[in-house]
């Protein structure tokens, strides 16, 4: 589904990855891995064409998106949930939902009651402030909207960001849910090695802006590199 | 009592064209992120096109207000394109937009110097009645002003709360990076916005320029005023502005009756110093 080739991004002068390369199938959960710094949302951005410089191929369902201005990129079946999740904090939950189909033609009142059952939560508050909401809240608010442009293709920047234990095990069992179920493909950039580990199918490890290692995620999660480095055994 | 109730009225229409300007400039501000220094020209150039309609062309009143409002939204949205946008991509030019709309400013006062003279440009009023009421007088324009002034006020809160390019452009405006994730083309948001912030200015100008005549630098009293409106009324928000400007209005209505006409300005900007003092963030701005 997505072939990422000889990837090369900077901010400036300033060089943050190397000659990337990730293959991401049809179907799979995928999950970067990498310490802070490492280049993962600058992989993120770079996917999106948005910030930095890029050179190299991005290869989704055979069309290079090179060139691709970052707006066009949802109308292609690829959202992003930023780290930080980015929603807009003073339109309440309903017109963040709404936003996140903006750039979707069609009707869109079934994928809307779809995004609603799956999160009962932002239901009860659909006219509050998206900005007032607890960070589980908004981040069920940000995947939310993500799905409301019906994508094949689903990327998560640190959804485990600042959340509690039990929410961040919510987070990937929903996110698992939207693979298994919708058969959306996923990829997801953490942190939190160890859910990411268990939760995908495979996984690569991003340091200093360059691939490391890569490989199926049941390995990865055995690794002794990968413990050493992430998992703090 | 009578003395109170005409000062009272004519704040309120004062402030009506006061929170149209300063709308304009706070929707640029909240959206775009800088300051147009040269938003009380646009007002100029909005009055210019409109006498040019109707004086020179001997269009009626209403289509020359149309298409003098429609020429500045079409020359601001040139500007922003080919101009501003262009420093607002670079974050070593931090002040930049702000000296760019200066030198706009200049340049645009210059150019109407140079097509329409340096004297005093007139048109009449809309209508010469002038009615009186229980002791109040009031000019028929300055009705017509107000009632064009609230309407374009309305339709501004209609057109960002309710249309799915009002979302687009309040989106842009919380967070640009999220936006464009949402498929919303911000660098089109950018261009239209400032078109339609200075279009409003235009607005201004057109419904006003039967009152203050025209001339090349009527625009710099106005970019003062709208300063204040938005700093009074918080930047970024909209209504705040609306607020803010008939607030300033009534307050510089009852400051002239009461103090005489010289102390007006001097009671406007001591509004901004008592704001900073007291609530620095404006009446309905954010603490950051």
């Amino acid at each position: 589904m997505l072939r990422i080739k000889n990837l090369n991004a900077y901010y400036g002068d300033v060089q943050v990855l190397y000659d990337v390369n990730v293959e991401v199938n049809d179907g799979e959960i995928v999950t970067i891995l990498g310490s802070n710094g490492a280049g993962k949302t600058s992989l993120m951005k770079t996917i999106c064409g948005i910030e930095t410089r890029r050179k190299g191929v991005i290869e989704f369902n055979g069309e290079n998106l090179i060139n691709l201005p970052a707006h066009k990129l949802i109308t292609r079946g690829i959202t992003l949930t930023p780290e930080g999740r980015h929603l807009f904090p003073e339109l309440t939950v309903r017109e963040n939902l709404l936003l996140g189909a903006y750039a979707i033609n069609k009707k869109i009142n079934d994928t809307y009651e779809k995004v609603l059952e799956m999160f009962p939560r932002l239901k009860e508050r659909l006219s509050q402030f998206a900005g007032t909401m607890s960070g589980g809240e908004q981040q069920m608010c940000a995947i939310g909207r993500a799905l409301m442009s019906n994508p094949t293709f689903l990327m998560l920047d640190e959804p485990s960001l600042g959340l509690a234990p039990n929410i961040v095990e919510q987070v990937f069992d929903i996110i698992k849910k939207i693979n298994k179920e919708n058969g959306i493909t996923v990829m997801v950039v953490e942190q939190n090695a160890n859910i990411a580990l268990q939760t995908a199918d495979r996984a690569y490890a991003l340091e200093n802006g360059e691939i490391k290692m890569s490989g199926d995620a049941k390995d990865m999660l055995r690794s002794p590199d990968i413990q050493k480095l992430y998992l703090g055994l | 009592m009578t003395v109170f109730l005409q000062s009272l009225i004519n704040g309120i229409i004062s402030g009506s064209y006061y929170a149209v300007l300063g709308i304009g400039l706070t929707v640029t501000w909240g959206v775009l992120k800088m300051i147009n220094v040269a938003h009380g020209d646009f007002y100029m150039l909005g009055a210019y096109l409109f006498y040019t309609f109707s004086r020179i062309a001997g269009l009626p009143v209403v289509p020359s207000i149309i298409m003098g409002v429609l020429g500045v939204f079409l020359v601001g949205m040139l500007l922003q394109r080919g101009i501003i946008a262009h420093a607002l991509g670079r974050e070593a030019f931090g002040n930049s937009p702000f000296i760019i709309t200066l030198a706009i400013g200049i340049m645009l006062e210059n150019i109407a110097q140079i097509i329409w003279g340096e004297n005093n440009r007139g048109v009449p009023y809309f209508n010469e009645t002038v009615f009186e009421f229980g002791g109040l007088t009031m000019a028929a324009q300055r009705l017509i002003v107000a009632a064009i002034a609230f309407a374009t006020l309305i339709a501004v809160m209609i057109l960002i709360k309710k249309t799915r390019f009002g979302w687009a452009i309040s989106a842009t405006a919380q967070d640009r990076f999220s936006a464009t994730l949402m498929g919303i083309n911000t660098n089109r948001i950018y261009m239209v916005t400032f078109g339609l912030a200075v279009a409003l200015a235009a607005v201004a100008g057109c419904i006003l320029a039967p009152i203050y005549g025209i001339n090349p630098w009527m625009g710099g009293s106005v970019q003062l005023k709208s300063f204040v409106v938005c700093i009074v009324g918080g930047l970024g928000s909209v209504g705040g502005s609306i607020v803010a400007g008939i607030l300033l209005g009534i307050v510089e209505s009852f400051s002239t009756q009461f103090f005489g006409s010289g102390w007006q300005n001097v009671i406007a900007y001591s509004l901004v110093l008592v704001m900073f003092w007291v609530r620095p963030e404006g009446i309905f701005g954010k603490k950051h």
